[in-house]
């Protein structure tokens, strides 16, 4: 991989935001991460308009659950119903361990689901984990 | 059959019992007092009939004695006429003595003359030669007696016989002179005072008298009044006639079939001269009025029953309805209609059955009412409390959910202080983050505490077979990082299979262990899990060789958030023993505590053995 890969970070708290986008930068691929705040604007910048026709085409999607506008679920279904963008490799992050929740995302063809972890040690662990995951072994279309 | 009558009459209604029963006495009764009163009035009439024939028959019985007294009398008045006898004598001597017989002929129609009904006198001699008559044409003739002579007899008395002038009778007496029976007087005379004598005295009653006498044939011959004359009638001398038994010399009354057959009542008595008397009249006729009688009886028996058979019925209706109706009450009231009553339609014994009857459905129904209420009550406040109930849990859910995530964020960031800023800072700023670290991990155990907490009364089920031992290692695999910083030694005897729920079991264990391992002493941690029955309770126990607990605590070490040490000795959410607490009552159970300080605790799962599991 020549150039660092792209993330869009789809995630309307700016805390959690800055944590995962920093822990993510420290890691061996310094990837290049675009923080959306919610669904309309993560849609927006997939299909490059309302403002985002310069943005690039993500290597890799995080997606928080609960968004205004348009929240996580919706833009999980829109996605992966799209002929084109249902090849973005989508990972759920959020906080919420709920049954329910993890069955929708799976039933939507989220790629993975991740909890928020709760210490730094174990978010660095998570950030590791999906860099080497996706970024090293995986091999992408 | 008195079996088999007795119990279909029990299975007969009510009603029926009643008719029955009245009908009985009420038939039997009319019936009784039918024929009795029929029976006297017939004895009765019976008796006065006899009376009335026997003085009819003694009546004339005294007539006729009286009657024929006077024939004979007329008779010796005419025998004793000295100079007839003389001429007679004379005459039985010389018969052709003119001289004689025409003086005793002029004495004979002198005598005939100057008495009344005196058809002709004659007088025979012993070979029955006529030697002087009133009728010159018998003279020198031998005639029939008409009459049995008896050689003692002073009189004897013939039969009446028909002629065509009417009856006549013969009546003869012995003519004596110098004490030697010269002839014998025959005098024939009118019957017409017989038929007086023996005349009905109405025309429309049956009722006659009839006189018979015994001819020498012994048969009978009998003179019947008619209307206007007689009429004789010859019969057998047969006893079933009265007739014949006043012949024979009885004296009596019966009943009988007469001459005609016809079914008489019957007084008869004998008269002198081979003559009776019979007083009869048809049975029929006599007996009407006792028959009439009978059909009125049986007629009032008729009604008097159809009266009974009503009024039974009525009876029986107006004990029936009032039973019937509460019959219906009952049914009504078992059916759940409450507010039914019975109709009190009388003041007797019915009537008070019902009335208490009503009562008592009254209170039923006030009851009832009062423990719907209450049980209306309980339903709300059972309803108030499911929902504050609900409402709790939620809140505490969305709580421990809501407080996770900007903890999250407190807890992170301070954290990523600690690490980049570490000694870049101020040994102030240091320690002051070390607080705010600290403070956010606890928070972070109570909200996990919280949730498990909130968790532990979530509708899972509670009937899976669970396998203790299993549970218990599942728990002592979740604390091997604890288990092992403390070197503790937990050991693990035998444990049973439960119906119940493995993962809030399995929290109870850890939270348990983790409990033990937490309050550990100074010494080696010694845990030892095992259970044992006691009578129907099945206890599992925890048992630590930790500081113990005063037991001035034991009761509140199970409230949510009692924590009885301060944080920075011992860690924990301050919910554990309280989930514990809340699973074991989710499990039918309860959670004792027994503990020394300084020598340890034992925590013990009490449920009932009916939930192990075979």
């Amino acid at each position: 991989m020549n150039h660092p890969p792209h993330i869009l970070h789809v995630e309307d708290n700016p805390g959690d935001a800055d944590l995962v986008g920093m822990i993510l930068r420290e890691t061996e691929a310094h990837p290049d991460i675009q923080v959306v705040s919610d669904g309309l604007q993560a849609l927006a910048y997939l299909r490059r308009k309302d403002g985002f026709e310069q943005a690039k085409r993500p290597d890799l999607v995080l997606l928080d659950l609960n968004l205004p506008r348009m929240d996580g679920r919706e833009l999980l279904k829109v996605v992966k119903r799209d002929s084109d963008l249902c090849r973005i490799p989508v990972l759920v992050l959020t906080s919420s361990d709920a049954p329910d929740d993890v069955d929708f995302a799976y039933a939507l063809h989220a790629n993975a689901y991740l909890q928020k972890p709760e210490t730094i040690p174990e978010l660095e662990a998570m950030a590791q984990a999906i860099v080497r995951f996706w970024f090293e072994f995986n091999v992408s279309g | 059959v008195s079996r088999a009558r007795t119990t279909v009459f029990r299975h007969l209604p009510l009603g029926a019992k009643l008719l029955a029963l009245s009908t009985t006495l009420v038939i039997v009764t009319a019936m009784a007092t039918s024929i009795a009163s029929y029976r006297f009035a017939r004895e009765s009439l019976l008796e006065r009939i006899e009376d009335q024939l026997r003085g009819v028959t003694d009546e004339r019985r005294r007539s006729l004695i009286q009657y024929l007294d006077h024939q004979g009398d007329r008779i010796r008045l005419i025998g004793s006429r000295t100079w007839l006898r003389r001429h007679v004598a004379t005459l039985t001597e010389s018969p052709g003595d003119q001289a004689a017989l025409l003086d005793s002929q002029t004495i004979l129609l002198d005598a005939q003359r100057s008495l009344e009904n005196i058809r002709r006198i004659t007088i025979i001699d012993s070979e029955r030669m006529v030697l002087t008559s009133t009728d010159s044409s018998q003279l020198g003739q031998r005639i029939d007696l008409p009459f049995i002579p008896r050689p003692d007899a002073s009189l004897h008395v013939g039969l009446p016989r028909s002629t065509p002038d009417g009856y006549r009778l013969s009546i003869a007496a012995p003519l004596r002179w110098n004490r030697r029976e010269i002839g014998t007087i025959v005098v024939t005379v009118d019957a017409e005072p017989l038929q007086e004598l023996v005349r009905p005295p109405t025309q429309a009653s049956s009722s006659q008298t009839v006189l018979g006498f015994r001819d020498p044939r012994d048969s009978v011959l009998l003179l019947v009044p008619r209307r206007t004359e007689l009429e004789t009638v010859n019969i057998a001398l047969d006893p079933a006639y009265p007739i014949s038994r006043a012949l024979m010399g009885d004296a009596g009354f019966g009943r009988a079939n007469d001459y005609r057959g016809v079914d008489v009542l019957a007084a008869y008595a004998p008269l002198a001269h081979g003559w009776g008397v019979v007083s009869k009249i048809d049975a029929a006729e006599a007996l009407a009025p006792i028959a009439d009688l009978r059909t009125r009886l049986m007629l009032i028996t008729g009604f008097v029953t159809l009266l009974g058979l009503g009024l039974a019925h009525l009876v029986a209706r107006a004990l029936r309805r009032p039973l019937i109706d509460l019959a219906r009450t009952v049914n009504a009231l078992a059916a759940g209609g409450l507010e039914t009553r019975a109709p009190v339609r009388s003041n007797d014994e019915l009537g008070e059955l019902a009335k208490a009857f009503n009562v008592m459905a009254a209170e039923l129904e006030g009851s009832q009412r009062t423990l719907a209420e209450r049980a209306a009550a309980l339903a709300i406040s059972n309803e108030q409390l499911r929902h504050s109930n609900d409402e709790l849990r939620r809140f505490s859910r969305a709580a421990s959910h809501d407080l996770q995530e900007p903890l999250r964020m407190v807890s992170s960031f301070v954290q990523l202080l600690e690490r980049r800023y570490a000694g870049k800072l101020d040994a102030r700023a240091d320690r002051y983050i070390h607080f705010a670290t600290d403070g956010a991990r606890r928070m972070q155990a109570m909200i996990r505490g919280l949730r498990s907490y909130a968790e532990a009364d979530e509708s899972d089920t509670l009937s899976e077979v669970v396998d203790c031992n299993r549970v218990v290692r599942d728990a002592i695999a979740n604390l091997q990082l604890l288990i092992e910083e403390t070197h503790a030694k937990v050991q693990v005897l035998p444990l049973p299979r439960i119906s119940g729920n493995a993962d809030q079991l399995t929290r109870m264990f850890q939270n348990l262990i983790d409990n033990a391992l937490r309050y550990r002493g100074t010494a080696t941690p010694l845990i030892e899990v095992g259970a044992r029955t006691e009578g129907e309770d099945l206890i599992v126990y925890v048992r630590d060789n930790g500081i113990g607990i005063e037991s001035t605590f034991h009761a509140r070490v199970f409230e949510a958030f009692a924590r009885l040490h301060n944080h920075s000795e011992h860690d924990g959410s301050g919910l554990g023993l309280a989930v514990v607490d809340r699973i074991a009552a989710r499990h039918g159970g309860r959670i004792t505590l027994e503990s020394k300080p300084g020598v340890g605790s034992t925590f013990s799962l009490r449920i009932s053995t009916n939930r192990v599991a075979s």
